[in-house]
This record gives C-alpha cells, structure tokens and sequence, in this order.
C-alpha cells in the first residue's frame, strides 16, 4: 500500500476535480479515439468556472514516437479547466464507447507541476461528454457510490484502494467494456454540468 | 465408501467443485478470493457446463465411440463456436436478468477463452476414455479370471474320474493298497483345494504334486512299466501357474499305460535355468485311435488356453506325434 501511495498523484486532480474517478490507464484506444473540431473554444458554466478545448502543440510525445502515439496526439486537446478562482491544464482526448462520448484528462505537464516529486506519476481521469450545438454536458462518476462498491466488492474491476480514494488499475479494453455495459446506469453518475458556449 | 468415490454423483461436483475454485483464482482481480469472484466463476461454468456435457454425452458417444473420427473433429469447431456464443450470451443476456447486486463484465480476450475451452474438452475427453478404457480392462480381467477359474475347475473332474477308476480297480480286487492310494488322492485333492487359488506357485510344489500323483498311478502299473522323472537345474524361487504341467502328465498316464506291451512307458523331463523346460514323451496305444474323438485333446486345449491367457508371448509349445509315440515340448520364457 505504501508503494502504492508514492506512485498516484491523486490530490493534484482531487483539488478541482473532486467527484471524478481515477485510472491508471487511459479510457481511450486507437480505435475509440474520435476528434470534433466543434468543440474548440471556451464553454462556460457560470462567470468564473469554465473549460477550454485547444489545439495542442506539436512537440515530443509522452508515449515516444510509436504510431500509436501519433494517432493519439493528432487527436489529443489541450484543455484548460478553470473551477474555484484554480486554473489547471490537461492533454484531453475523447473516446466513443458504445453510443456514448467520454473524455478522459490526463495532467499536461505532469513530472513539473507544483507538488508533483519524482517518484510520483499522474493519473487518468474520465467523465461523460454530450454536445450540441451551443450546449456542453459532463457528468461525473458518483465517486462516493463508486468507493462504497468497490469497498463492498460489488464491483469487478481491477482496482486499489489507495487512502480510501479508488485508483482503477483496469486495462483500457476492461474500463471500455464495463463503461460501455454501466454507461446507461445513471445510478452511478452525478447530476450533469451544463456549459455554454462563450466563443 | 468406495462405490461412493467411484459414483458420477460423487466424481462430477468435486471436478466442478475445483473448477470453480481453479477459474475464480485464475481471474481474481485481486490476490484474496472474494465472493464476487465465486459468483463470476460460477457464471463463467454455464457454457462450460454445456461444453463438456454436450461432448460427453453428445459428441463422444455418437462419433468418437462410433469411430467417426473426422465427424467428431469437425464438430469441435462448432462446439467451441457454440460455447463462445454461451458465454457471451451468459454475462450479457443472462446476468443482467438476474438483478444482482453485483457489477461485472467478462473482458475476456477470445483467444483466452477458447484456450480454456479447449483446455476443459481435451481433459474431461481424457478423463472420459481414460475411464472407458479402464473399465474395458476390468471387465476383460474379470472375463479371464472366470476363465482361468472355469479352465481350473475342468481338471478336477477329469483327473477325479481317473483316480477312482483306479481306486474302484484296487477295491474290486480287495488290494492293499487302496488306503495307500485313498491317501494319495487325498494329498493330491488338498493341493488342488487350497493351492490352485494363487496366479502363481512355487515350482516345487508343483513338482511335489507330479511326483505324487505319479506315485499314485504307479500303484496300478505292473512293475514292469517304465516311468522316468528326471529334474535339472535350481527349482528354488521358481514359480509356476498351478496345474499348468498336470494336464500333460495326466494325458501321458492315460494314453501310455493303456495295453499290456512291455514296451510301455512315460519319460518326463524337467529343466530349470534360464527358462523352464518341459518335456514328457509317451508310447500311443491302438486304443488311442479309437477314443480321440470323445476325450483326445481335452487336457492338452486346457494347458493351451492357459498358456495363452498367463504367459501371452512368453512360451514354447512343441507337439510331435509319431505312430507309436507322443511327445509334448514346453518351454516357459
């Protein structure tokens, strides 16, 4: 357990993104990768929060220089969250499951950023994406029930529990599966957050 | 105890039973076994099931059984397919109409699964033959225990009907030595009892009963007849199936001393070194001719079928028949 809490940098995400889930693993795979140029641009939820999709900038993958790598950096967006008067950036990518979006938040600079120490690695984090037109849902696991049933073993899937706080250790393929068989079960969801387009 | 140990009833839930245990452990998503695991094995069994009974019930009896060989492999494919289809059928269909409590899906690859199916047939059709095949071999054991049993039980009449013949002679002409010959039949009669029941005997037992019964037989011989029993090598630690060499003594006594020729005789030989050798050599009476048809051959058939079925490829039988003699070579390997 305590191998296992030098390696998670969940308090970095846990600060603005309180209700998420977290993954070692990305959701996302070559083959689930989709990319929307609509959602460029700022989405606002009220006066301060909002969330910004950009195009990233070219430069050394994380992943090297595979051909994997390349298909998930053409279709990755840099994504500034802005929640609480707290500014945060991510590399984001959006990956179909079934007849659902969802995108998964990964830290952008992650070995650099304040608290983060070399013997920590960051996570991923995932939550449900709907758009139109001007109008941008998320929805966010319900942790709380998330960790209660994972704490029961009424679910299974690779996981530790590291400080109460779930980390699923699943395979992509795996969170992917069971995404796609849970995804219409709103009982593990919170209520959704609507943004507007600003520009 | 045993019969329940060897009942299906007994055999199928403890296989299944280690099944479960073995598939929950194998796709534990942690290292301690939990219910959940339990419960995911036991839904993962449901094609299982369907794999290995439709094999053994279907598959095997009516193609491997049968011989169809290549039916049987072109149906494996489809019963593979078949269960694939189960278990998708299983966790997506089936599961969710249960209304548990519990959240899971089955991820695994398809490679994995089939080489788990293929896994659970090849070892319950292994199983399966394995137990056919012992179950053949008991029945063809029991089959030449009843055999040998019955091939024992024929020399006791045959050898029976002689020794009172003589004894009836002896009585008749109120002779001596019917008590002397009374007892021998009786030595002879124990050893037969309580010896015969092993699968194999000391040699010098089996001696010992020979030289006896010849004894026996001498006391209705005239002194002239020549009876030769001559022995060579080691007999210690030498085992023999019983009664296997008594046939041929029995047959020599009964075709050599049958007419009243000076010539008569019976020459036994036996040699024990590497292999036991046999010989007994007679003189054919003209009586021979006349009731080979109704008793001819009966011992020798026996000492035959015996042979075959105790010392399969193991032995040397040589019969060689003249006009006037008759001679019987056996060597045990």
């Amino acid at each position: 357990m305590q191998k296992a809490k030098s390696i998670l940098a969940i308090g970095f995400l846990v600060v603005l993104l309180n209700s998420c889930v977290y993954s070692l693993f990305p959701i996302y795979t070559d083959d689930t990768l989709v990319y929307f140029p609509e959602l460029l641009g700022r989405w606002e939820m009220d006066d301060e929060d909002y969330i910004e999709f950009r195009n990233t900038s070219s430069g050394p993958s994380f992943f090297g220089s595979s051909e994997s790598a390349d298909l998930s950096k053409n279709k990755e967006y840099a994504i500034e969250i802005m929640e609480g008067g707290d500014l945060i950036k991510f590399k984001g990518h959006i990956a179909k499951i079934g007849d659902d979006l969802f995108l998964d938040l990964y830290p952008d600079d992650p070995y650099s950023a304040e608290g983060l120490g070399s013997n920590m690695i960051p996570v991923h984090t995932f939550a449900k994406l709907k758009f139109s037109g001007k109008q941008l849902y998320l929805t966010s696991f319900d942790l709380e029930k998330l960790n209660k049933l994972f704490e029961s073993n009424l679910i299974r899937l690779r996981h530790e529990n590291v400080d109460g706080t779930i980390l699923i250790t699943a395979q992509p393929k795996e969170i992917q599966k069971f995404i796609d068989k849970y995804s219409d079960d709103e009982s593990v969801f919170e209520d959704t957050e609507t943004y507007k387009k600003a520009s | 105890m045993i019969k329940l140990i060897n009942s299906k009833w007994f055999q199928h839930p403890v296989f299944w039973m280690l099944s479960i245990y073995a598939i929950g452990n194998y796709f534990s998503i942690s290292s301690v076994f939990k219910f959940i695991d339990v419960f995911y094995a036991l839904l993962f069994h449901v094609p299982l099931f369907f794999l290995v009974y439709f094999n053994l019930r279907v598959l095997i009896p009516r193609f491997l059984d049968q011989g169809k060989y290549l039916l049987y492999f072109l149906s494996i494919p489809l019963l593979l397919l078949a269960t694939h289809i189960i278990h998708e059928l299983t966790f997506e269909v089936m599961f969710p109409l249960l209304d548990s409590e519990f959240y899971m899906v089955s991820f695994t690859e398809w490679q994995v699964l089939v080489s788990i199916f293929l896994i659970y047939l090849i070892l319950t059709t292994l199983i399966k033959l394995s137990k056919s095949w012992y179950t053949l071999q008991q029945v063809e054991k029991e089959k030449l225990s009843l055999e040998l049993n019955s091939l024992k039980t024929q020399i006791n009449p045959h050898f029976l009907f002689n020794s009172l013949n003589s004894i009836y002679s002896q009585a008749l002409a109120k002779s001596d030595q019917t008590s002397e010959t009374v007892l021998e039949l009786s030595n002879l009669l124990r050893y037969m009892l309580y010896e015969v029941e092993e699968e194999k005997v000391p040699l010098m037992k089996e001696v010992e009963m020979l030289e006896n019964y010849i004894e026996l037989q001498k006391l209705r011989l005239e002194e002239a007849s020549k009876v030769g029993f001559t022995l060579e090598g080691e007999l210690e630690g030498v085992m023999i199936a019983p009664l296997l060499l008594f046939p041929l003594v029995e047959n020599a006594f009964k075709h050599g001393m049958k007419d009243d020729s000076e010539q008569e005789f019976i020459d036994i030989k036996l040699k024990v070194y590497t292999a036991i050798s046999f010989s007994i050599k007679n003189k054919l009476g003209q009586i021979d001719d006349m009731e080979k048809g109704k008793y001819g051959g009966i011992g020798l058939e026996n000492v035959k079928r015996r042979l075959e079925l105790i010392y399969p490829n193991s032995y040397e039988l040589v019969i060689l028949k003249t006009e006037t003699e008759f001679q019987v070579n056996l060597t045990l390997l």
